[in-house]
């Protein structure tokens, strides 16, 4: 009995107060009483914490905020840059799409040649229908060259600088241009107006007009090439007691958003004026 | 003198906005006339006494562009610093009612003048639709862009004004 010296007792009877504590908390008994003895510590730490978060932020957060700051300017510089470049980018697209279809048109009539010019200027006049194109006679723009574009015909080339030119376009008053229906051999006018819009005149009242139908060049007069697009008729109106009927013209071309054109420089317009027979006085 | 020299640059860039952008934004076929709401607008301020000259450069760097004849530009804009002279002069001391009154009746005037020079060029005209499609549309962008136009006009007004004081 005496070689269980106190102290060996003392490590046995703690030893097995562990075990019989872990096995109780294994059990779920002890949980309660934790729970009683640890609440308010849980509690103090969450509030020291708190109070200590809150002076951190007190004392680091205005620094971050001038960081963010500056980062977002930064960033937001960035990001305008980019916009600005997309923008460019997104302007070239549409100029590189202008030019590959005119290119397409070019290739599609190898007979002529053309002059690639951009539109830089409308006439500031509301009843005149004018573009200013940005070559002139040093590139071989000359008066009278007809204009198109990979839609059909602008119109014709009315003045002429050295670096820049003035197009009369179809939809211009003075505008007169020897068209055919497409599928039909009938020639007629198509006239401009202060307003903008195109009639066809000068058609038979034998010739069945409908809307729809495509409108062409003729090529009589000599002022455009044959088989150029013009427009498309809109709307007929035949009057029994009329010489000929008449009908509204749409152009194939958007003449607001026109951004490129070519000049048919290898085109010679004919003067027919003097052939034209002279009234007897 | 620095007023006439001033004219130049300014009616040239105003005549270049006017072709690249002003005449491109339309209500139907009518656009807005930033020279000649700049005349009306240097007419209406105290400080300017040159508008003449401002009309008649104006008009020759649009004629440059137009198609129109020469004259029929130039004229039409000589009338319109006339019209806002008497009206500012005569009618209305108040700059705002006198470029309102200016404007109105100096867009009527040119569309007045432009309507005779086609006339001579043997240019049909259908004048109702050419005042519906036209006319009311241009009186309209030229009341958009009126006040705009007055305020920078204004302030190079006061300005062209300093500098000839000093000069003189």
């Amino acid at each position: 009995m005496n070689s269980i010296s106190p102290r060996t007792l003392r490590y046995v009877v703690a030893f097995l107060f562990i075990i019989g504590l872990i096995l109780l908390s294994l059990g779920g008994v002890v949980r309660p009483f934790l729970g009683i003895v640890m609440d308010p510590f849980v509690t103090a730490q969450r509030w020291l914490s708190e109070r200590y978060m809150a002076v951190y932020d007190f004392f680091t957060l205005p620094r971050d905020v001038t960081e963010l700051l500056q980062r977002n300017a930064q960033l937001e510089n960035e990001l305008s840059n980019l916009q600005s470049q997309v923008i460019q980018l997104q302007e070239q697209l549409r100029e590189t799409e202008v030019l590959y279809s005119l290119l397409d048109f070019a290739r599609s009539r190898p007979q002529d040649q053309y002059i690639a010019a951009a539109v830089i200027g409308k006439d500031p006049s509301p009843f005149l229908h004018y573009v200013i194109i940005d070559h002139g006679s040093d590139d071989g723009v000359q008066h009278g060259m007809p204009v198109v574009t990979q839609q059909g015909l602008v119109g014709r080339v009315a003045a002429v600088t050295a670096s820049a030119s003035r197009v009369r376009l179809i939809t211009d008053p003075e505008s007169v241009v020897n068209v055919r229906l497409q599928g039909q051999n009938e020639d007629a006018l198509a006239e401009g107006s202060i307003t903008g819009d195109v009639t066809l005149g000068m058609v038979s009242q034998n010739v069945t007009l409908n809307s729809g139908d495509i409108l062409l060049t003729s090529g009589l007069g000599g002022n455009f090439p044959t088989d150029i697009l013009v427009g498309q008729v809109v709307n007929v109106e035949k009057t029994e007691n009329e010489l000929f009927q008449t009908a509204s013209v749409q152009p194939v071309i958007d003449f607001a958003g026109l951004r490129a054109v070519l000049v048919i420089k290898n085109f010679k317009t004919i003067n027919i004026q003097p052939l034209l027979p002279v009234p007897v006085q | 003198m620095i007023s006439v020299i001033v004219s130049i640059p300014i009616m040239l860039i105003l005549s270049v906005i006017q072709s690249v952008a002003v005449s491109r934004v339309n209500i139907m076929s009518g656009s807005a006339d930033i020279i000649l709401l700049a005349i009306v607008s240097l007419g209406v301020t105290e400080e300017n006494r040159k508008i003449f000259i401002w009309a008649l450069v104006g008009g020759i760097f649009i004629s440059f562009i137009s198609a129109m004849p020469a004259a029929a530009v130039i004229t039409a804009y000589l009338v319109v610093a006339g019209i806002t002279w008497i009206v500012h002069k005569g009618i209305w001391q108040s700059p705002i009612l006198a470029i309102l009154l200016s404007s109105f009746i100096g867009t009527v005037a040119k569309f007045i003048i432009d309507i005779i020079a086609l006339q001579f060029l043997g240019i049909n005209i259908d004048f109702p639709a050419t005042i519906k499609m036209t006319l009311a549309p241009n009186l309209i962008l030229n009341l958009f862009i009126l006040f705009p136009i007055y305020s920078i006009m204004s302030d190079l007004a006061k300005w062209v004004a300093q500098k000839e004081e000093y000069e003189g």
